[in-house]
C-alpha cells in the first residue's frame, strides 16, 4: 500500500467514525431547541470537560503553538500554560453565574443573557456584532489549519484550499445532522485522540533526533536564545509577558462556544470539577506542539512568517512512519473540527436567537428554529471558509486580534453579572470604543508608542474599566 | 483554617500572590541551563506554579465556591 494510500484510508476512517458518533447523538436528542441547542442543560463532567479544552484547543493548538515554539521558544509554552490554568478563575467569576441565570431562565445564548441583565437591545446587539465579528477570523483558523495538513500530509495530492473545503464540508454536515450533543459526543473522542497522539508525535519524533534530552541538547547548541524565559529575540518583555497573562483570563470565557458550554452543565459540581481539571490540563498537554516547535530548528533552521505555521506536519512527515503522521494530523484534524463544528453552533444559534426571531419572525416554532440554525451554520461556515481562501496573518497574529476582541467584553459581562447599577448605555459605547481601539492597534493605524510595552489588552481592559465605572456612578441604572 | 478558606478576602490574597509568583521577572536575566529531558531549568517553576494554582483551586472550590450552591 502506498504512502497516500494509507492516509486517505486512515483519514475515511476517522471520519466514518466521527460521523457514526454524531448520528448518536442525534438519537440521544430531541428535535427542539433546548436538545438540539443546549443538549438539555445536561452534560457530565467528562463530556463537559472534553467538549471545553477540544473546543478551546483548536488548530491554533496544534499548528499555531508549534509555530510559535519554533519563532520564539519554551518561554511560550510557559505563557500559554499559565495563562490558559488562570482562565478557570474567571470561569468561576463567569462561568458559574452564568450556569444559574440560564438554569433558572432558560437562556441559550450570550447576548439573550446580557440583554437580560442590562435590559438593553442596544447593548445586547452591540455585543452579538461584536461576538461574531471576532469569531469569524477564529473560525477561519481552522480551514486553514485543515488545508496546510491535508497538503502536506498527502504530498500536494489535496491543495490547500480543496483540503479546507473538504473538511468544512464535512463539519457543516453533522453538525446540520445533529447539534449541541453531537458536537459534545465528537469532542469526547477528539479530545481523547489529540491527547495520545500528540503524545505519540514528541515521543515520535524527538526518539528520530536521539531522545528528547539529546535532542534539546543540540537545539539548546544552535539556538540558546529559544531555551531564555523571554525566548528569541527577547520576545516576551516583562509588559508582553503580563498583558498574554491578562488576555487569557478576560477572554478565554467570552469565546462564544465556551460560553455557551457554562449553560450546559448537569449542576455545580459538574461545573466545579470541570474547571479543576480544565486548569490542569495546559500544564503538560501544552509542552508537547512547543516542543516539536523547537526542535523543528534541527531540520528546518530557517523558517519564517507563516512558514513556521507548518512545522508539525513537516516534522512529521521528515521524522514519523507515514502512517503514523497520518493518525497524528487526522487527531489535529480532529482538534480543528471540535473547534469548528462548536463554533458554528455557536453563531448559528445567536443568529437564530438574537437575529432571527426577534428581528423576523418572533412567533418562530420549535422545529423552524433549528432549521434556521442548520441554514445559519452553512452560511457562516461558507464565510470562514472565504477568509481561510487567502489567510491575512499568520495563526498566531489571526488569534492575538481576534482574542484581545473577545476580551474587551469581558469587563461588560463581569459589570453586569456582579454590579446592579451598571449602566447599560456606557457599557455599549465602552465596547464600541474598546473594539476601534483593538482593530486600531492591529492594523497600526494607531502608534504602537501609546501601548508603553504592553499589549493593546491592558489600555482596553484599563479604560474600560474607568469607563463602566465612572459612567455607571454618575449616571447609575435604576431598577423598578 | 476551615474559616480562612471560606473567606473570599483569602481566596483574592491567594489568587492574587500566585499570579505575582507568574510573573517572575527575576529568571528573565538569569543564566538559562538545561534540567530534565534538556527543557530550560526555570521550567521546573514554571510547573510547579501551575501545580499550585490547581491545588488553590481544589482547595477554593471544596471550601468557598461550593457555599454558593445554596445561595439565591
Amino acid at each position: 500500500m502506498t504512502n497516500n494510500s494509507m492516509v486517505y484510508l486512515i483519514l475515511v476512517a476517522y471520519l466514518a467514525v466521527t460521523f457514526l458518533t454524531s448520528l448518536i447523538g442525534r438519537k440521544a436528542g430531541g428535535e427542539d431547541p433546548e436538545s438540539y441547542f443546549m443538549a438539555n442543560r445536561n452534560l457530565n463532567v467528562l463530556t463537559l470537560f472534553f467538549t471545553l479544552i477540544a473546543t478551546n484547543f483548536s488548530a491554533f493548538f496544534f499548528l499555531g503553538f508549534a509555530g510559535e515554539g519554533y519563532r520564539i521558544g519554551y518561554a511560550y509554552y510557559a505563557m500559554m500554560a499559565i495563562g490558559t490554568a488562570f482562565a478557570a478563575i474567571s470561569f468561576y467569576l463567569i462561568g458559574s453565574k452564568v450556569w444559574k441565570l440560564g438554569k433558572t431562565h432558560g437562556f441559550i445564548t450570550p447576548p439573550e443573557l446580557v440583554g437580560a441583565l442590562s435590559g438593553s437591545p442596544f447593548l445586547k446587539y452591540t455585543f452579538l456584532i461584536v461576538m461574531i465579528a471576532f469569531t469569524l477570523p477564529y473560525l477561519s483558523l481552522q480551514p486553514i489549519g485543515a488545508g496546510y495538513i491535508l497538503e502536506k500530509l498527502t504530498g500536494g495530492e489535496i491543495p490547500y484550499f480543496t483540503g479546507a473545503l473538504l473538511l468544512t464540508i464535512f463539519i457543516i454536515f453533522y453538525v446540520f445532522y445533529g447539534g449541541m450533543r453531537s458536537v459534545a459526543n465528537t469532542d469526547v473522542k477528539q479530545g481523547i485522540l489529540m491527547i495520545i497522539l500528540m503524545l505519540a508525535a514528541l515521543w515520535i519524533i524527538s526518539d528520530s533526533l536521539g531522545g528528547i534530552a539529546e535532542a534539546n541538547r543540540r537545539v539548546f547548541a544552535l539556538k540558546p536564545a529559544l531555551f531564555t524565559r523571554s525566548g528569541m529575540e527577547n520576545y516576551f518583555t516583562p509588559g508582553r509577558w503580563f498583558s498574554f497573562c491578562l488576555l487569557w483570563i478576560a477572554c478565554v470565557p467570552m469565546f462564544p462556544q465556551l460560553f455557551m458550554r457554562f449553560f450546559i452543565a448537569r449542576n455545580p459540581r459538574t461545573f466545579r470539577t470541570t474547571t479543576i481539571l480544565y486548569a490542569f490540563i495546559p500544564c503538560f498537554l501544552f509542552i508537547l506542539p512547543v516542543a516539536i516547535g523547537v526542535l523543528g530548528h534541527l531540520a528546518y533552521p530557517d523558517l519564517s512568517g507563516r512558514e513556521a505555521d507548518q512545522i508539525l506536519p513537516m516534522m512529521l512527515v521528515k521524522y514519523a512512519p507515514g502512517w503514523f503522521a497520518a493518525l497524528v494530523m487526522t487527531g489535529a484534524l480532529a482538534a480543528f473540527m471540535s473547534t469548528v463544528d462548536s463554533q458554528l453552533l455557536a453563531l448559528s444559534t445567536m443568529g437564530t436567537r438574537d437575529v432571527y426571531m426577534p428581528l423576523f419572525h418572533p412567533g418562530a416554532g420549535l422545529k423552524e428554529q433549528v432549521w434556521v440554525g442548520k441554514i445559519l451554520v452553512v452560511i457562516f461556515a461558507g464565510i470562514g471558509l472565504w477568509i481561510a481562501y487567502k489567510p491575512f496573518a499568520t495563526i498566531f497574529d489571526i488569534v492575538r486580534m481576534a482574542f484581545t476582541g473577545y476580551a474587551a467584553l469581558f469587563p461588560v459581562v463581569l459589570a453586569l453579572l456582579y454590579w446592579r447599577q451598571t449602566n447599560a448605555t456606557v457599557c455599549a459605547l465602552t465596547i464600541i470604543i474598546a473594539e476601534l481601539l483593538v482593530v486600531g492597534f492591529h492594523f497600526h493605524w494607531l502608534p504602537e508608542e501609546l501601548l508603553l510595552g504592553f499589549e493593546p489588552v491592558i489600555p482596553v481592559l484599563l479604560l474600560e474599566g474607568f469607563m463602566i465605572s465612572i459612567g455607571s456612578l454618575l449616571f447609575p441604572r435604576s431598577h423598578p | 483554617m476551615s474559616s480562612f478558606l471560606k473567606n473570599s478576602t483569602s481566596w483574592v490574597l491567594i489568587f492574587f500572590l500566585i499570579f505575582l509568583l507568574s510573573q517572575d521577572y527575576i529568571s528573565w536575566f538569569k543564566k538559562v541551563e538545561l534540567g530534565w529531558g534538556g527543557f530550560p531549568g526555570w521550567m521546573s517553576w514554571v510547573v510547579f506554579l501551575q501545580l499550585l494554582f490547581v491545588g488553590a483551586m481544589i482547595l477554593f472550590a471544596r471550601y468557598y465556591w461550593k457555599q454558593e450552591d445554596y445561595d439565591e
